[in-house]
């Protein structure tokens, strides 16, 4: 197994992660790397590795392979309302492809704005409430396909 | 004379040791380990070798044989009787370990093959060590008829001992169904692998019964059991990420409830953090994720979240401040605008008793409009089920502190480890707003006559509103009353906690005598 070795730079308050090959013997280190065009030098502090997670046995090749998608029921693929309240505003578009947890709509509920996620990935095929609609909890918003 | 072929020499006798013993520890054989990879999964030994440090692994069981006679079983050894049990080490602290070995009668369990789990259990007690039972197993061996039954009930019964005296951890690496499902289940954590499923009846006995339709994994998958019922702490992808979450997991607990949790080094994150200075949205309408917020407040990169995808409208997990573990409650106002509803209160007691359990600070991050309401809520039982959770936070005796960040109304602001529930110090950020309902609400009721009276009715009810919001949606009025300890600068949210909780590493009370409380379950 290849180790990986996380590091963490701070470049203009923005973080971003990167993996290199571990070089234990050093903590600290100054590089230069360059960010859209922009040339940054960058001290950078070696995490430590977390030494609980290595493995005392080699593992077979098929292990780790990603599992099978999961199966969705027809029922999945209707979203709901969780919540009883107002529909503030619809995002996904009919025909659209979104992903699990991918917004489709916000409602105003208890004071609050709650965005709903797509249950499963697919198509939107339906939508069923528009902006300024009351809606129950357990009433369909959107259907996916 | 010449030495006789049927004397046995130590020699020998070494060798036939040797040769049992890899005999037995090849389990089911090559071609049934090689099955079990293809499918995307660790043999039980594997998986045991993958979780315990090298060489710590010691075998108890080895040569245990079944004693079933009928059905043919009299002549079909099972090597280890399908599990393997012993201790080992993970990061260097003994665990006792049971793992389910598919590849023997498809992990089937026996009468022997229940007995050695529960062994492995005792010496768990015996010794105030954690217990991790690796499950994979087609069910319980009809051959064994009762005696099947009966080991199993001996692992329950032990199970049920160990509880709350050391963690024990399930990992679900296969299938998992019947009463196999109930060990688990009355453990304090379960890990299930998106290869496994768990289910008391199978997609085949709810056919015939109901007659509905569902696939193994769309009724006790992973998602299924942790989206829908709750069962699930922890979805691994494999088995590989399975045994990654349980160490982890493992390092933030102390071995017994008679230790602390152990200590690491202090992480050298500044103890102060501006941006939370700025973090939450102006609109008091516009949600955000209190997991930014967490992430700032504990040891970088250090939070366990558990339940991820269960009552998504609280957050709960493990985490630590300057080293020390902590368990992180924390409203969602993402989700369900934060709001407590049924599935909300079971999963924070229960975590909260946990912790309790094991001498872990309570961290309660509070932004709640209150509890949930809906018929599907009061019908379902919101009441018990809420009391679930004032009385996990009542009964906690370990360090519990207390942050209202925006909203702490009514019955939510109270289960959310308020003063009077025992906390040990509450502190506000001052865009707390504690109060017994909403502004709006408020007003209405308080002002009723007043409104009514008025010649432009709006206006004077919207004075009247933004009067009670300003007099009582504050954390002031709260601090008055000393149910909050000090407003602080949401910069200083980490610090604060730092030096609390090192104040109370020391904190004894006692409780009056019982055989134990009656939460209303």
């Amino acid at each position: 197994m290849k180790k990986i070795q996380r590091h963490q730079i701070l470049v203009a308050a923005a973080s971003y992660g990167f993996a290199s090959a571990p070089r234990p013997e050093r903590t600290n280190m100054r590089l230069r790397i360059k960010l859209e065009g922009e040339s940054y030098e960058v001290d950078v502090e070696v995490l430590p590795e977390p030494a609980d997670l290595e493995f005392a046995v080699s593992i077979p090749d098929t292990i780790g392979h990603p599992p099978p998608p999961p199966d969705s029921r027809e029922e999945d693929k209707i979203c709901r309302s969780p919540i009883a309240g107002i529909v503030v505003s619809v995002s996904a578009q009919l025909g659209q492809q979104v992903c699990q947890d991918d917004p489709v709509l916000v409602i105003e509920a208890m004071k609050m704005q709650t965005t709903i996620g797509a249950p499963v990935d697919g198509t939107v095929q339906e939508i069923h409430v528009s902006p300024g609609e009351t809606v129950k909890p357990g009433q369909p918003l959107c259907t996916l396909v | 004379m010449a030495a006789s072929t049927t004397t046995t020499t130590s020699k020998d006798r070494l060798a036939a040791l040797q040769e049992a013993k890899e005999r037995v520890r090849a389990g089911g054989g090559p071609e049934r380990a090689a099955k079990q990879h293809g499918e995307g999964k660790l043999t039980a030994r594997e998986r045991l070798a993958a979780l315990l440090d090298r060489d710590t692994f010691q075998e108890t069981g080895l040569f245990a044989q079944h004693r079933a006679a009928l059905f043919g079983m009299a002549d079909k050894p099972l090597p280890a009787d399908g599990v393997v049990t012993g201790s080992g080490k993970v990061g260097g602290r003994t665990v006792h370990v049971a793992s389910q070995d598919f590849t023997v009668a498809g992990g089937s369990a026996g009468e022997v093959h229940g007995n050695k789990i529960a062994d492995s259990l005792r010496h768990s007690l015996n010794t105030g060590t954690p217990f991790v039972f690796i499950n994979d197993s087609g069910g319980a061996r009809v051959q064994e008829g009762v005696g099947s039954l009966a080991g199993y009930a001996r692992v329950f019964y032990h199970n049920v001992l160990l509880s709350g005296v050391v963690p024990q951890i399930s990992l679900i690496c296969g299938p998992c169904a019947g009463g196999a499902a109930y060990s688990p289940a009355l453990t304090d954590f379960i890990i299930q692998t998106r290869y496994a499923y768990m289910f008391i009846t199978g997609p085949a006995v709810i056919k015939q019964v109901t007659n509905e339709v569902i696939t193994a994994e769309q009724l006790g998958g992973a998602r299924a059991q942790m989206n829908n019922s709750g069962v699930v702490h922890f979805i691994a992808e494999n088995d590989i990420e399975a045994i990654q979450i349980c160490k982890r997991l493992l390092s933030f607990l102390p071995s017994n409830y008679l230790e602390d949790p152990p200590r690491v080094a202090p992480d050298r994150r500044h103890m102060r953090d501006d941006s939370l200075n700025r973090i939450l949205p102006e609109e008091p309408k516009l949600p955000y994720d209190v997991r930014d917020i967490i992430g700032k407040i504990v040891d970088r990169d250090d939070f366990l979240e558990v339940q991820k995808e269960f009552a998504r409208n609280i957050v709960i997990g493990f985490a630590r401040i300057a080293g020390r573990t902590i368990g992180v409650i924390a409203n969602q106002p993402s989700v369900l605008a934060g709001a407590l509803d049924i599935n909300a209160s079971d999963k924070a007691a229960r975590f909260i008793r946990f912790c309790n359990a094991f001498n872990i600070p309570l961290v309660t991050l509070v932004d709640v409009p209150g509890f949930l309401p809906g018929i599907d809520q009061e019908h379902g039982g919101i009441i018990r089920h809420g009391a679930k959770l004032l009385f996990a936070y009542a009964a906690a005796t370990v360090p519990k502190l207390t942050v209202v960040i925006r909203k702490a109304y009514g019955g939510g602001y109270i289960a959310m480890c308020s003063k009077e529930l025992g906390a040990d110090r509450v502190f506000a950020w001052p865009t707390a707003e504690i109060a017994v309902m909403g502004a709006e609400g408020a007003a209405e009721i308080v002002f009723r006559r007043e409104i009514a009276a008025a010649d432009d009715q709006d206006t004077r009810r919207q004075e009247l509103i933004d009067e009670y919001r300003d007099t009582f949606a504050t954390p002031y009025v709260s601090a008055g009353a000393r149910l909050v300890d000090d407003i602080i600068e949401p910069a200083e949210t980490r610090a604060c906690l730092a030096a609390v909780l090192e104040s109370l590493t020391t904190k004894r009370i006692s409780r009056p005598g019982k055989k134990h409380g009656n939460i209303p379950l």
